[in-house]
Order: structure tokens, then C-alpha cells, then sequence
């Protein structure tokens, strides 16, 4: 009977360029880029133009209409147009490597690996986001370029005020800020590990169904992924962007009392903003 | 660490998708978002000047229909006085020839009246003188005899004051 081989947590290195590993996501991470860069090259061969053909009008359809999402999401549109490049990237890049996980031969293609002195059929691609490397590489640029953005707006001892209060002064705000700090800490495991465990799931999922059951029975759970792929990316930026407008609003009390700090109004919850946001 | 291990975390390939996430953002940022935002940026401005001159246009071309339509009702009223001015005067113009005529009329009627009166008078006369030659002529022939001067003058008189009676 044959056998099922799940595709394991870490990803697999297929090369090495000196002590760099070249693993099978990374592979894939560059596959994407270049789909990226030939779309960009595609698009810039002239330059865009005022009456735009049917490709430009594609890209303006998917331009404007991410800038709009993002726009209702932050409220301002100069703060999203900051915002946009980041944001914006963070999707479009994300849904574009979700869906090239789950295209023919990924996963499929392999090449023998003597690892342990025991010989491995290891893929050479395999998608993207199904490696903690790169979801958490995506997690740190969102929640550090946050915590710039946050600085960049409000000013580096107003930022820090979110997080440090005098214990003496506001007991309950040092606590806070604890709190908050931790918060910051939690949204890059969150983040990182919710895309990842989707990813990674799916993949295991449509192994399991196509060991199971081959050539028809994937085809439902290849959509399920197409529309896995999509939503992650759109929490991903959705949750990007409502954290920097948070990290660039002013904490209520610092406007309302000054700066001090002394009495510094108690910290909305992340939920309550998340839900505003969403709401909004 | 065992879970890292297990995991595959490795600083230099999460350096490597760091740098990778970061060229994609520059290279979509420089090439596409920008480009794209402002040229719709640019083609909503267009838009929206070229909606304000539609306006401006409709609102002049209202002005415009307005201003013809008070014209065509200034028109309307002063041509519909002048009509009733001269429909006034053709009247009075009419009373007036009507009123000529009527006593021009009146005048030859009477005239004619006149005339016939004047006619019928000498008639009457000549008729009288006839009669008066012939009566006085059968009367002298019956008799057999000349009248005296008087005679004819009685025999007139009392003929002249029958006359009327046998005319009618």
C-alpha cells in the first residue's frame, strides 16, 4: 500500500549558497517575487496612461479598489496613502504566494535527499506562507513598522507613554502598558502563526484528500484553499492597517488632559478598536 | 530552541524574506501604487473640474432659456398690446367711416328730397297753367263766348281751390 508522506512543519532545504539555505518556500518566496516583478515589468513596458487599455484598467480596478478598503478601514486618506505601500504589499503578495501553493507540482515535484543517511523525496517547492520564516519575517515588518509609524506620528515619548507609565503615578496605566506591550509582543506570534497554521493546514489537508481520494475530491478543498489564501491576506492587511491607525491615533487622554500623562485616560481595548475599525 | 528547531527558524532565511517582503513592497510601491494613485489623483481632479465646467454650463444655459423665455413673454405682451391697440383704432377708424357715410347719406337723401320737392313744385305749377289754358279754353268753347278778364280770374280761383281735391 502506498505510503502518505505529510509534509512536515519546517521547510525543506534543497541547496545551500554557502551556510545560506536555500529552502523549497524560499524557492517559492522568489517564484512570486518574479511573478511580481514580470506583472510590474508587464505593466511599466509603457508608461500609464490617462485612457487606460484593458491591463492598466485591471491594475487601476485592483489599486483603487484595496485603496478604498483601506481607506474605509484608517478613515484618512493621507494616512492611507502612508500606509497603502506596506498594506497593500502585504496582501497582494501574500494572496499571490497563497495561491501559487496550491498550483500543479508544488509539493509534487521532488528531488532524492540523503538526510540522516536516509533518502527523502523532497519537494522543491512548496508554498510560502506554509514556512513560519517567512510568515514571521511579514509579522515583524507589520508590527515594527507599526511601532515607527505610531513614533513618526505622535513622537517618541507620547508613543512610549502608551507603554511606560510611572508605576507611582498611575498604577493601573503601568499596568496597562504591561499589558499593551505584551499585546505588541503577542501580535507578531498571532500573526505569524495564524497565516502559517492556514497555510500549513491546507497543504496537509489537500495531501490527506488526494491520498484519500485522487483527482476529483481535491478539487472542492483547491477552492477552499483559493479562498483560505484570500482571507489570510486580507486579516493579514486588514489587521496591518487597523493597527497602524491605532499606533498613529493619540491615546485619548494624552489629547483631552495634555501630556503629562498624570491623568491619562484608561486604554480603549485592542477588541473595541478592532471592532470600531471593522465596523467602520 | 527545540521549538524553533521544529519549526525550521533560521535568522538568515527570516532575513532573507525580510529583505525579499521589502524589495517586493519598494518595487510595487515605486512602479505601481504611486504611479497609479496619482494618476488617479490626477483623473479624479480631471473629473471632478470638468464636472464643475458641466455645471457652470447647465447653470449658464439655464440662465440663458430663462432670460429667453422672459424675452419671448416681453415679446408676447407687447405684441399682444400692440394687436389691441391697432384692433382699438381699426374700430374707431371703422365708427368713424361708417359715420361719414351715414351722413353723407343723410345729406344726399335730403338733397334728393329737396330736389323732388323743387320738381314737383314747378310741375304743379306747369300743370296748373295747362290746366288753367285748357279749362279755360274748353269752358269758352262750350259757352260760345269770351270770358272777361274777371270772369277767367273767378273760374281760375275756384279751379285752383278744386284742384287739389281732383289731383288726389
Amino acid at each position: 500500500m502506498a505510503s502518505i508522506e505529510p509534509p512536515t512543519l519546517a521547510s525543506e532545504t534543497i541547496a545551500h549558497i554557502g551556510s545560506f539555505e536555500v529552502r523549497n518556500t524560499l524557492i517559492m518566496a522568489w517564484l512570486a517575487m518574479l511573478v511580481v516583478f514580470a506583472l510590474v515589468f508587464f505593466a511599466r513596458r509603457t508608461k500609464f496612461k490617462e485612457i487606460p487599455g484593458r491591463f492598466q484598467a485591471f491594475l487601476e480596478l485592483i489599486v483603487e479598489g484595496l485603496f478604498g478598503f483601506f481607506d474605509s478601514i484608517i478613515g484618512d486618506k493621507k494616512q492611507t496613502r502612508t500606509f497603502f505601500p506596506l498594506i497593500a504589499t502585504i496582501f497582494l503578495f501574500l494572496m499571490l504566494a497563497n495561491w501559487m501553493g496550491i498550483l500543479p507540482g508544488v509539493g509534487s515535484i521532488t528531488i532524492p535527499e540523503e538526510i540522516h543517511g536516509e533518502m527523502l523525496n523532497l519537494p522543491i517547492f512548496r508554498s510560502m506562507n506554509a514556512d513560519v520564516n517567512m510568515t514571521l519575517a511579514i509579522a515583524l515588518i507589520s508590527v515594527i513598522a507599526t511601532q515607527l509609524f505610531g513614533i513618526a506620528a505622535l513622537g517618541i515619548l507620547p508613543y512610549a507613554n502608551k507603554f511606560f507609565v510611572a508605576p507611582w503615578r498611575d498604577p493601573i496605566g503601568a499596568f496597562v502598558g504591561i499589558l499593551e506591550l505584551i499585546a505588541e509582543m503577542a501580535k507578531i506570534i498571532s500573526f505569524s502563526f495564524r497565516l502559517f497554521g492556514n497555510i500549513f493546514a491546507g497543504e496537509v489537508l489537500l495531501v490527506v484528500i488526494s491520498f484519500l481520494m485522487p483527482y476529483l475530491a481535491p478539487i472542492p478543498f483547491l477552492g477552499l484553499e483559493l479562498f483560505v489564501g484570500f482571507i489570510q491576506a486580507l486579516v493579514f492587511s486588514m489587521l496591518t492597517a487597523v493597527f497602524l491607525k491605532m499606533a498613529v491615533t493619540a491615546h485619548g487622554g494624552h489629547e483631552e488632559h495634555g501630556q503629562d500623562g498624570e491623568h491619562a485616560a484608561e486604554p480603549r481595548s485592542l477588541e473595541s478598536d478592532v471592532a470600531e475599525m471593522a465596523h467602520a | 530552541m527545540e521549538l524553533l528547531t521544529k519549526l525550521g527558524i533560521n535568522w538568515q532565511l527570516l532575513i532573507a524574506q525580510i529583505v525579499n517582503f521589502l524589495i517586493v513592497m519598494g518595487v510595487l510601491g515605486y512602479f505601481l501604487y504611486r504611479p497609479i494613485l496619482n494618476l488617479l489623483d490626477s483623473r479624479t481632479e480631471r473629473i471632478r473640474k470638468a464636472v464643475e465646467e458641466a455645471k457652470r454650463i447647465e447653470h449658464q444655459a439655464q440662465e440663458m432659456a430663462k432670460l429667453r423665455e422672459e424675452e419671448m413673454k416681453r415679446l408676447d405682451r407687447e405684441s399682444g398690446e400692440h394687436f389691441d391697440r391697432i384692433r382699438k383704432e381699426a374700430a374707431e377708424l371703422n365708427a368713424q367711416l361708417h359715420a361719414t357715410a351715414k351722413k353723407e347719406a343723410d345729406a344726399m337723401i335730403q338733397n334728393a328730397l329737396k330736389r323732388i320737392d323743387e320738381e314737383r313744385r314747378i310741375m304743379m305749377e306747369d300743370v296748373m297753367k295747362t290746366v288753367n289754358t285748357v279749362i279755360v279754353r274748353m269752358t269758352e268753347k262750350l259757352l260760345e263766348r269770351e270770358f272777361t278778364p274777371a270772369d277767367q280770374k273767378r273760374i281760375q280761383e275756384q279751379l285752383v281751390a278744386e284742384l287739389p281735391n281732383m289731383v288726389r
